[in-house]
């Protein structure tokens, strides 16, 4: 029990401080505990209280004031529940916890499938289905953003560039603990009569929906502030802590593109908390930013969100690409092909990234001189992402592909993304996204990039450093059997999603006319095959990680830094510093070495 | 050598198959409005293209799965490739130049023969166009026709032939104005008025053709999906006769 103490005594910390918050405001005001004010000013002190709480009160309450601490560093499993400053719990501390938060996610997605098997409301009232939708969406984006970089990101940076922790190990830990209280206040949205408005939450119907809407907010705002932390805590690290020798050309192709993904999570996310603040502002205030009665403007909203949010996707999907362009030269034996060419297409994306939020916007009745630049920055996109293909492409040519699991769903995830950027093109090109706008083409085309991409590299990605985060090994051939079948339900679920599309079934609708019956019961059958492979996945795994065979250092015979010490690695990661001397990717190539780790390195 | 010769023939023969295809027929739901056209032949034009780049990394993929796969686990090192400065630039202009091209074409091109973009006077001067105006709000649709003061509610009639202008607007939220046999959508945004123009070229009803209908295509509240309109299109001598019948009312 006493390993619960931090988080219980954060939950009744954060239980006060929202009880003192929304108190004083309810006195003031006249109004419930949780009138909206009430829930905005409470959220933020309990927020506050749940931090202090869980951990903050020693490490940076009692510690600057130089009042007597009780470190409780060590330990086993309890350790993941407090507030450790190890990047290697917290990496781990992420990955399960949206690990988590993907299977609520993917069974809300389920639900929806059911209420979408035949035309007509069976499940849900239409109200229930736009909630669940919307829960769907944003848990999902959440999950999208930070799995891979706040669980493989924190776990394995420091390792792979030989460091002992991230810069600010405080920092870290503080970005990490401020997702539990946004999950809790998603969750606890439909006790406020839900949210409607997907995770897009366009006003004006985001700002006269019900009071969930303003939980949903201020949930998005704080996973947003863990992803500025995240992303400086990243690019400081990665400029400061190379071990020796880790110049930039010797970087793992991996740590240039969470180094990537921080200058967009560093600058990008700020814009989205200020266009969630302003509808706030809207419904407690009445500041009018978005109401034409008062003045505002519906697509101002429009403009500031998809400013982040586009670059949001590339947050996603370039440490995907990271995930598989790492995995690849290991596995097919092979240097990275084109390596500088790759880390080129990263910063190429970054910076397009910031030029093509409007291409969301070609049916939103903003100016129509606007479509063609906008479809200009968009179509170019596709230049740096053909760099990440040429990479990956010339990679796998000749090489001695050795089809473990994280191979298979590397090579899956190409085939996958691929179908998600040729289907791209037609949103680009506005003639054609005219008609394919909000409909299900779009659905189609985003889960091929974020689930088939994205979940794709999360999968390989844990099927590659699973032996080094927990010291065991899963069976080969049931990962080998997992891949197929993930590869194909996934593809069964989402292709006919584009036909659905082109035939006129917009997105976000509880139902639909009957003439669309027979792709969704397809649809709906092959989600269920789906979603039972992510169970199949989790329940392998968690089994593999308290009965599995021990791994041993190395079982990849990878030439990485994370893979040349044990499995998993001790507290400070390596037993002297490494010392960096050549190519990390240097399959092939006579006498070549990465680095030296232990003994020799202290010459 | 011999690899690149048969990855190529594999692509080349994966092509032909996708572009045959295309050709033979892509099934487009039904087509109503004459600018229904540039939006089918914008997409067909995509498929043609797109498919030469698809089939081409699925070629080396499928040729290097089947072709490299190692012997002995675990293998041996393949040969030490780390790329040619000269073939990545090939590659970059390349997919630079494929880019841009499709910008101009069908993306440039098509948003000149479409109406959709030009500004809303030039398409009042047209007189022998139908106006009609588009009231969105949660969640039902109000058209109201100003050169016959006519107004219904949930159910839009339109002439065959004739030009129509639609003047969108919102009441409360964003609603998206959409008919998926005709392709085009815009949003119905508060404060401000959107257009659309299109000339209706088929006759059809709802009821026998289901994409043939107004469907509220931006998430807009509870009764989201439920927001429809029917949509009649009939000759320019029934359109007289139900305005005359409308306005006896």
């Amino acid at each position: 029990m006493r390993a619960f103490l931090p988080v219980g005594r954060g939950l009744l910390w954060g239980g006060i401080g929202y009880l003192i918050g929304a108190g004083l405001i309810a006195a003031l005001t006249g109004h419930g505990l949780t009138s909206e004010p009430a829930l905005v000013v409470g959220y933020g002190l309990g927020l506050i209280g749940w931090l202090l709480g869980v951990g903050m009160w020693e490490v940076w309450v009692r510690e600057w004031f130089g009042w007597p601490v009780h470190h409780q560093e060590g330990g086993g499993w309890e350790r993941y529940f407090r507030f450790t400053t190890d990047h290697k719990v917290i990496g781990v501390q992420y990955l399960v916890t949206f690990l988590g938060l993907m299977l609520v996610g993917g069974l809300l997605a389920m639900l929806m499938r059911v209420e979408l098997m035949r035309p007509g409301l069976q499940v849900f009232s239409r109200g229930q289905y736009n909630t669940v939708m919307s829960l769907h969406g944003i848990m999902m984006i959440a999950v999208a953003v930070a799995t891979i970089v706040g669980g493989f990101g924190n776990y394995l940076v420091p390792l792979m560039i030989g460091a002992r922790d991230m810069a600010f190990p405080r920092l870290n830990a503080l970005s990490y603990w401020l997702v539990p209280p946004a999950a809790l206040a998603l969750l606890s949205t439909p006790l406020l009569g839900g949210f409607d408005s997907g995770w897009t939450a366009y006003p004006p119907l985001s700002e006269i929906n019900a009071s969930g809407q303003v939980l949903f907010n201020l949930a998005f705002i704080t996973v947003g502030l863990s992803s500025i932390l995240g992303g400086l805590n990243f690019l400081t690290t990665i400029i400061f802590l190379r071990a020796p020798g880790m110049t930039w050309g010797r970087l793992p192709i991996f740590v240039w593109s969470i180094f990537a993904t921080s200058i967009l999570s560093l600058i990008a996310t700020q814009f989205v908390a200020v266009a969630l603040l302003m509808v706030l502002l809207d419904r407690i205030l009445g500041m009018g930013f978005f109401d034409p009665a008062r003045g505002g403007d519906p697509l101002l909203y429009q403009h500031i969100f998809w400013f982040y949010s586009h670059p949001a996707v590339y947050i996603m999907i370039v440490p995907a690409f990271g995930v598989i362009l790492e995995i690849l030269p290991h596995f097919a034996r092979k240097p990275l092909f084109a390596y500088r060419w790759a880390v080129g297409g990263f910063f190429g994306i970054v910076g397009l990234s910031f030029l093509v939020w409007a291409h969301h916007m070609f049916t939103s009745g903003m100016p129509s001189w606007l479509h063609a630049p906008f479809m200009v920055t968009t179509e170019l996109i596709s230049v740096p992402t053909g760099l990440i293909f040429l990479s990956a492409l010339g990679t796998v040519w000749q090489g001695r592909l050795w089809l473990r699991p994280p191979m298979l769903v590397a090579m899956a995830f190409l085939a996958n993304f691929l179908i998600g950027g040729v289907t791209g093109i037609f949103l680009a090109d506005v003639p054609t996204d005219l008609h394919l706008q909000d409909t299900y083409f779009v659905v189609g085309h985003f889960h091929y990039t974020i689930l088939g991409g994205m979940i794709f590299a999360l999968v390989a990605g844990l099927y590659y450093w699973f032996p080094k985060i927990t010291g065991r090994m899963y069976d080969d051939r049931l990962g080998r059997i997992h891949a197929l079948w993930f590869f194909l339900a996934f593809n069964l679920t989402f292709l006919p999603m584009f036909g659905l599309g082109l035939y006129g079934m917009n997105r976000r609708v509880a139902d639909y006319p009957a003439y669309l019956a027979g792709g969704n019961m397809l649809v709906s059958m092959s989600a269920f095959i789906l979603g039972a492979s992510f169970l199949f996945l989790i329940a392998h795994l968690a089994y593999a990680w308290a009965r599995g065979p021990r791994a041993a250092d190395n079982p990849w015979r990878a030439r990485t830094l994370e893979w040349q010490t044990s499995s998993p690695p001790p507290v400070e990661n390596f037993p002297a510093l490494p010392r960096v001397v050549g190519d990390p990717y240097g399959y092939g190539v006579p006498g070549s070495t990465h680095a030296w780790v232990g003994a020799a390195s202290g010459e | 050598m011999r690899d690149v010769l048969r990855a190529f023939g594999l692509w080349l023969l994966l092509t032909v198959l996708g572009e045959t295809a295309i050709i033979l027929g892509v099934p487009f739901p039904p087509s109503m409005a004459s600018e229904a056209q540039v939006v089918d032949q914008a997409f067909r034009y995509l498929l043609i293209v797109g498919t030469p780049v698809f089939t081409f990394v699925l070629s080396v993929l499928l040729y290097s799965l089947l072709r490299f796969r190692a012997v002995g686990d675990p293998p041996e090192d393949g040969p030490p490739v780390f790329g040619h400065t000269l073939g990545a630039l090939a590659w970059l202009i390349t997919t630079s130049l494929l880019a841009l091209s499709l910008v101009i074409q069908p993306g440039i091109r098509g948003l000149m023969e479409l109406k959709f973009i030009h500004p809303p006077a030039a398409v009042a001067a047209d007189e022998e166009a139908l106006v009609v105006q588009v009231q969105a709000r949660q969640w039902s649709w109000l058209f109201t026709y100003p050169q016959y003061q006519i107004q219904i509610k949930d159910r839009l009639v339109l002439p065959l032939g004739r030009p129509v202008r639609f003047e969108i607007t919102s009441q409360d939220v964003v609603h998206s104005f959409w008919i998926p046999a005709f392709r085009l959508k815009i949003d119905a945004v508060p404060g401000r008025t959107t257009f659309l123009t299109l000339t209706p070229n088929q006759l059809g009803r709802t009821d026998l053709e289901p994409t043939l209908r107004v469907q509220c295509a931006e998430l807009c509240g509870t009764g989201h999906a439920a927001m429809i309109a029917t949509v009649e299109v009939i000759s320019a001598d029934q359109f007289a006769a139900w305005v005359d019948q409308q306005r006896k009312k």
